[in-house]
């Protein structure tokens, strides 16, 4: 009745790599950000699909840990990249390859 | 200014494959997984069944398994009117009904069904609290809930550390005291009391 | 019924995908933003078809209401005052 496990597992790794992907092509800093995003969400995916798949709740439980993390993470990551932004003049990775002490 | 999106693509996109690569593995270990028919949460239906032992006309009685937990059940074989009376109280997370299976008119299955939401569920295992209306399974999370309550805190005051700026080699933060406040350096808006004719008036 | 739920499945399986990879591919910072909450809405379906309706709810109220409201600030305050060009190196 319910869809298969391993097609939720698909999905997840799809959208696990495509993060990846991300990360591994582009400079952006922000676009770091969302593609983090996308990776923690390939996770709780995973996480609920197979909280179903044994009928336990410790999976659920522990995607809302998850999510509560990866909001604490874009609030402090949000906040690195503008401090970037404002001492580089840009948020290109590559380019902030100097601290101050 | 309104733009359709555009793709970006070109020679920067040949680390990718490596991303491409892994999707491809992890999908033919996926495919080739023996998974089976998840369980699910049936909060609806019957969580386990157990056909009762006797066959005396007199009463059955048997056990029925659900969350866990084993419940010694008796009931009388009436037809109509045959009601579960369970020994030892479940509590009100866990309801019982009888089912004619056979088709011969008498109820010879007892299925335990859960009462108890999945977001209900999520709050005792979160929290910890023993209820006996839990009727999921699951493991109780309370420590991690507490470590992650801190570490958001610190993530609260790592935002607001990173919130401040250098105003001429003052480090100003967006929260805290500020005793520039005072210093006619900062008073743009300050209205003089005497309308600003001493100072010449024209900063 | 088992059917439909594997045709609804495919389907908000392909919207996820597809907007997952137009994060990642589209050349402006502020529709890769788009196509993220597109992508965050998506998964919150995928959430209810496995009966975790309360993820779900927190999906669209934490990633959703909030992650992508910072993300959206930030792209907007790190927007250049230009017409054509754009931030992305």
């Amino acid at each position: 009745m319910a869809v298969d496990t391993s097609y939720y597992l698909i999905l997840s790794a799809a959208v696990f790599c495509t993060g990846l992907f991300g990360i591994l092509t582009r400079r952006n800093a922000l676009l770091f950000l969302m593609s983090v995003e996308l990776m923690l969400n390939a996770a709780n995916i995973n996480l609920v699909a197979f909280s179903q798949y044994y009928g336990n709740l410790t999976g659920q439980v522990f995607a809302l840990f998850t999510m509560a993390l990866a909001a604490a993470e874009v609030a402090v990551g949000i906040g690195i990249i503008l401090v970037l932004y404002r001492n580089f003049e840009d948020v290109d990775v590559a380019e902030a390859a100097t601290m101050r002490w | 200014m309104t733009t359709r999106p555009e793709l970006r693509l070109g020679g920067h996109l040949a680390p990718g494959i490596i991303a491409v690569a892994l999707f491809v593995i992890m999908a033919v270990v996926f495919v080739g997984a023996p998974l089976g028919d998840p369980v699910g949460f049936d909060d609806a239906t019957a969580i386990q069944n157990e056909t009762l032992q006797s066959e005396s006309p007199t009463g059955d009685y048997g056990s029925v398994s659900a969350n866990g937990q084993t419940y010694a059940v008796a009931y009388n074989g009436s037809e109509e009117t045959a009601n579960v009376s369970v020994a030892n109280d479940p509590g009100v997370g866990v309801d019982f009904r009888e089912v004619d299976t056979t088709g011969d008119g008498q109820s010879d299955t007892v299925y335990a069904i859960s009462r108890t939401s999945i977001t209900e569920n999520i709050g005792y295992l979160m929290f910890a609290v023993d209820s006996d209306q839990r009727s999921a399974p699951g493991e109780t999370f309370l420590v991690a809930f507490e470590i992650i309550d801190m570490v958001l805190v610190g993530a609260l005051v790592g935002a607001v550390v990173l919130a401040r700026r250098d105003e001429g080699g003052e480090v100003v933060a967006a929260l805290g005291l500020r005793d520039s406040d005072e210093s006619p350096g900062t008073s743009a808006g300050q209205v003089a009391a005497d309308g600003g004719t001493e100072d010449g008036g024209d900063n | 019924m088992a059917l439909a739920e594997l045709v609804a499945f495919a389907l908000f399986a392909i919207v996820t995908v597809a907007s997952s990879v137009g994060v990642v591919l589209v050349e402006d910072v502020w529709h890769s933003a788009l196509f993220l909450g597109v992508a965050l809405l998506s998964v919150a379906v995928h959430y209810v078809m496995q009966q975790a309706e309360f993820l779900a709810a927190m999906q669209i109220l934490v990633y959703v209401g909030g992650v992508l409201i910072l993300i959206t600030f930030a792209v907007m305050l790190m927007r250049e005052d230009d017409t054509t060009e754009v931030v992305e190196a």
